[in-house]
């Protein structure tokens, strides 16, 4: 590539305009042309102004105390999930009816459910160890007093998020929905994971499933029908950043 | 760069989590602004912001001062996202790779704290009327509205290669008439 070539291709990456398939060869010419990254950051400095010409617009001040929830628990680390109860994982499992894991089959996830298993498998492997990482998890707009915490093994591949705050599920006439976990990969792609289940004496909500967490960007929670879905088609309430960089 | 935005990386450094109470109090409402333009939704918006703060919350380190502004990282953090979000909701994917980059030569010290919002509006505002309704154009598609190059010379009937030209002087132009009018270039 030519530095003339990679000038074109830098406006357009500086305003986001810039073709997927442009990207590797646009890199790599950045990797050894000092000229391009100067061109590169000027380019970016240009876009950068153009926010400033809006007119403000003020977000709610829940917003500001949304991220700041986030923050401070993750700082404070007090609500790092321990690891669900035998028990827990028995019921969870127990509470999946048949039409739930043939949904999460069907979708070719490769995270792995409990459902493949077995519960007193899953609750050996599944304490603390110094593999184990966790990410707070906020809630959307469509929720915004929910909050929680996904725990994942780096070695076992092994997670549990545990949610708090979430609205309970409607029990009218007709299947009640269910919050269904994803785990999103870099390109947007999301993979069924799991269901959370309630807490039966209290508000909190539990999923234990499996995957590859350095494999995905994200893990959201969608309100689905009772018997799930394939893709993500209901409101999503949950969601935190894995692996992605800003 | 300012002292306030100095503040805020020592103490993002430090994993202090005041520092985001300051880096969001500086420029959440800006961010905000941006994620609404873009989509044109209060919820999604938001959600956006959230996303792109807990995002530099988590991966604040990976900021370097001789990459740009505090100010430019955190839009193009909040630009990303919500661009992510309109693809998706769209069905258009996107794949970022992160690109270093360094800043231009002539950078200069951020004085953008001295001057008032609108007069800062003003002047952008009025270097943006300075391009061509086709340069605008371009920028806006891209910019607001996350299409690809390839999407806008299927958008705007003309040539790739046109797109690509007009992009590149747009943002040639708004710099060279910021410059001009006495704006103290904050990198």
């Amino acid at each position: 590539m030519t530095c003339a070539e990679a000038d074109g291709l830098l406006a357009a990456f500086a305003v986001g305009s810039l073709d997927d398939g442009a990207q590797p060869a646009l890199r790599s010419h950045l990797v050894i042309c000092s000229d391009c990254r100067v061109t590169a950051g000027a380019y970016v400095s240009a876009a950068g102004q153009l926010p400033l010409s809006l007119e403000p617009v003020a977000p709610s001040p829940q917003l500001r105390a949304r991220i700041m929830s986030v923050v401070y628990s993750d700082a404070a680390g007090t609500r790092a999930a321990a690891p669900a109860p035998e028990s827990w994982l028995r019921r969870l499992w127990q509470a999946i009816p048949s039409a739930r894991g043939w949904t999460l089959a069907g979708a070719g996830a490769t995270a792995v459910a409990v459902v493949g298993l077995g519960w007193w498998g899953f609750s050996a492997r599944h304490s603390a160890s110094a593999g184990q990482t966790s990410v707070a998890i906020a809630g959307t707009t469509a929720q915004p007093l929910a909050h929680g915490r996904l725990s994942y093994g780096v070695d076992n591949h092994e997670a549990v998020l545990t949610v708090d705050g979430l609205a309970p599920l409607t029990t009218g006439p007709g299947a009640a929905p269910t919050y269904e976990v994803w785990l999103i990969q870099p390109g947007g792609k999301a993979e069924a994971a799991a269901y959370l289940t309630a807490e039966p004496r209290g508000t909190t909500w539990t999923a234990a499933f499996s995957g590859e967490m350095q494999r995905y960007s994200a893990v959201a929670v969608t309100l689905e029908p009772s018997s799930g879905s394939l893709t993500p088609s209901g409101q999503e309430v949950l969601r935190a950043d894995l692996n992605s960089t800003p | 760069m300012s002292e306030i935005d100095d503040r805020i990386l020592t103490m993002l450094g430090d994993g202090a989590p005041e520092g985001m109470e300051l880096l969001y109090d500086q420029y959440g409402r800006l961010a905000y602004t941006l994620a609404y333009r873009v989509l044109s939704d209060e919820g999604a918006a938001e959600d956006a912001v959230q996303e792109a703060f807990l995002s530099i919350w988590r991966r604040g380190s990976t900021y370097r001062r001789d990459r740009g502004s505090l100010r430019t990282w955190v839009c193009s953090i909040v630009h990303h996202r919500a661009v992510d979000r309109l693809r998706g909701r769209s069905g258009r994917a996107r794949q970022d790779i992160p690109i270093d980059l360094s800043p231009p030569e002539t950078s200069m010290s951020d004085t953008w704290d001295k001057v008032s919002a609108e007069l800062e509006r003003d002047q952008i505002r009025i270097a943006l009327t300075e391009l061509s309704s086709e340069q605008r154009e371009t920028i806006e598609l891209a910019y607001y509205g996350g299409y690809s190059q390839t999407e806008i010379s299927s958008l705007m009937r003309c040539p790739l290669g046109t797109v690509k030209g007009r992009t590149r002087l747009a943002l040639r132009k708004m710099r060279s008439l910021l410059e001009g009018q006495g704006v103290e270039w904050a990198v």
